[in-house]
């Protein structure tokens, strides 16, 4: 059975296609593609790369790439081309956003700030950012424009399956979300550090704002671990009831 | 808490002569069981709990005159019952979050409703499933929906277990679940089998039958495929 999973070509990549519509007829299309094994995706755009993007500007303060290794920043030289394309626009424009990938097409008809923070989001996690890698997973399974619910629920549960491959593996699993909550607190001081870096890149306020709200996914992460993700508990309570009797409880922990 | 508005899943059928079939449910967002949208006064013969019962069901006859999940489907089997599921059309799947579509067969958009109606009508076997109901994602692929099966329960072991950090993580249970769930698709198809004219629901219900079945059989040797996604990424 487990064939089934396993037959996904690795010489193929994992395309996920950004199609961007608004006012006066104006379009922009950005494909990632993503490499099935390292989940790392590649630059699609040519050209030169804009200063903005040099490693040393506004680096973050938790940076551990180096200079000599790697002249630009990973996570700007991947969105250098999306940067370009919006810097003009306003946040709260209208925009329609579609993304095809194999399984289907997702669209919503959003802000030019959620449009983007969903793409943006993609992309800084699979940029080669040593920072953004824990979310190559969610990247795998992108969900566009995912709410704050949406992302609680996908964070957290497929940090629990990365517990139980530790597990498996014999490690220590940390089944109390403490690895999670760091990953986190990192990513804001990225997020912060990153948008110094496309406020001199930017006329208008769109790229912030996306990075913004991106950071707002950042900082409720923290303390819904905190509050011991009681916003989506109640979704479990059915479950809770029902289906786990502290008799089969007994027996799957024997 | 704040009170929270109904979830709500608007399904539309686009075939290709421009003909349209919409479907709407709709989830209590506190039980995350589906709202009926017409109360039935007599139910048919097929839906009653007695006909062609679940060989494993824990309801009765006295409590529930009818099947829980044939009520909901009622409706959904007549909408489609003359349908030929191999007809392609475009299905769309709109949310309040963002809308999916996909140009597949009226089998594939069916056997997504299907799950969704399964996981939250209250049948006791099916519980389980609600919370991946609220979180339904469309024309899911198997890879998906052991991605997200597998998650949603080790989430749910978290919140049973939250005081005793040392628990290990297995899926005997799920897979315990996964095994009744085949059951119940078994008694459904039997019951579709003797209402319907033409195959549309009835294979929307051997799609669900045989997703279940690969659930059922191994959920550590299937994800195990899947591990590369999450070496090296919060593991270390």
């Amino acid at each position: 059975m487990s064939a089934l999973l396993k037959k996904r070509d690795m010489n193929k990549f994992i395309e996920i296609e950004y199609r961007f519509e608004w006012e006066g007829d104006q379009k922009y299309l950005h494909k990632v593609r993503l490499d099935p094994q390292s989940l790392k995706s590649a630059r699609t755009d040519a050209g030169d790369l804009p200063g903005w993007t040099d490693l040393a500007f506004h680096q973050c303060p938790n940076c551990p790439l180096d200079i000599r290794s790697a002249a630009r920043c990973p996570a700007a030289a991947n969105m250098a081309g999306l940067v370009a394309q919006f810097s003009e626009l306003l946040s709260c424009d209208r925009i329609s956003v579609a993304v095809t990938t194999e399984e289907r097409v997702t669209c919503s008809h959003t802000t030019v700030q959620r449009g983007v923070c969903s793409l943006m989001g993609l992309l800084m996690a699979t940029s080669g950012c040593p920072q953004t890698t824990f979310f190559k997973p969610m990247a795998r399974y992108h969900l566009p424009f995912a709410s704050t619910e949406e992302t609680i629920w996908r964070a957290t549960s497929l940090y629990l399956v990365a517990q139980y491959f530790r597990q498996g593996a014999g490690g220590a699993s940390d089944l109390d979300f403490s690895g999670l909550s760091a990953v986190y607190n990192q990513i804001q001081t990225v997020n912060k550090a990153f948008s110094r870096r496309l406020r001199s890149a930017c006329q208008h306020d769109c790229m912030i704002n996306a990075i913004i709200l991106l950071d707002m996914f950042a900082k409720s992460m923290p303390s819904a671990i905190k509050e011991s993700l009681e916003q989506i508990r109640h979704l479990f309570i059915p479950y809770l009831r029902h289906v786990l009797s502290s008799k089969s409880m007994e027996r799957s922990r024997n | 808490m704040i009170k929270r508005s109904p979830f709500q899943l608007h399904y539309q059928f686009q075939f290709f002569n421009g003909h349209i079939k919409d479907y709407h449910i709709a989830l209590d967002p506190e039980t995350l069981s589906l709202i009926p949208t017409v109360s039935a006064a007599e139910t048919p013969g097929w839906v009653k709990l007695g006909f062609k019962q679940c060989s494993h069901c824990p309801l009765t006859a006295d409590s529930h005159a009818d099947c829980p999940i044939a009520v909901n489907i009622m409706e959904l089997v007549e909408a489609f019952k003359n349908v030929f599921s191999y007809h392609d059309c475009m299905v769309v799947c709109e949310t309040a979050e963002r809308n999916y579509s996909k140009q597949t067969s009226v089998m594939e958009g069916l056997s997504a409703i299907f799950g969704v109606i399964m996981a939250t009508s209250d049948c006791p076997v099916m519980e389980f499933l609600k919370p991946m109901a609220r979180f339904h994602l469309p024309f899911a692929t198997i890879e998906e929906t052991t991605v997200r099966t597998a998650s949603m329960y080790l989430l749910a072991q978290y919140f049973k277990n939250r005081n005793r950090p040392e628990i290990k993580f297995d899926f005997k249970v799920l897979e315990k679940h996964y095994s009744r769930v085949q059951l119940v698709n078994e008694g459904l198809l039997a019951r579709i089998h003797s209402i319907s004219s033409e195959d549309a629901d009835k294979n929307a219900i051997v799609t669900l039958h045989s997703l279940s079945q690969f659930l059922s059989m191994e959920i550590d040797y299937s994800l195990s495929g899947l591990e590369y996604i999450f070496a090296g990424r919060y593991m270390d």
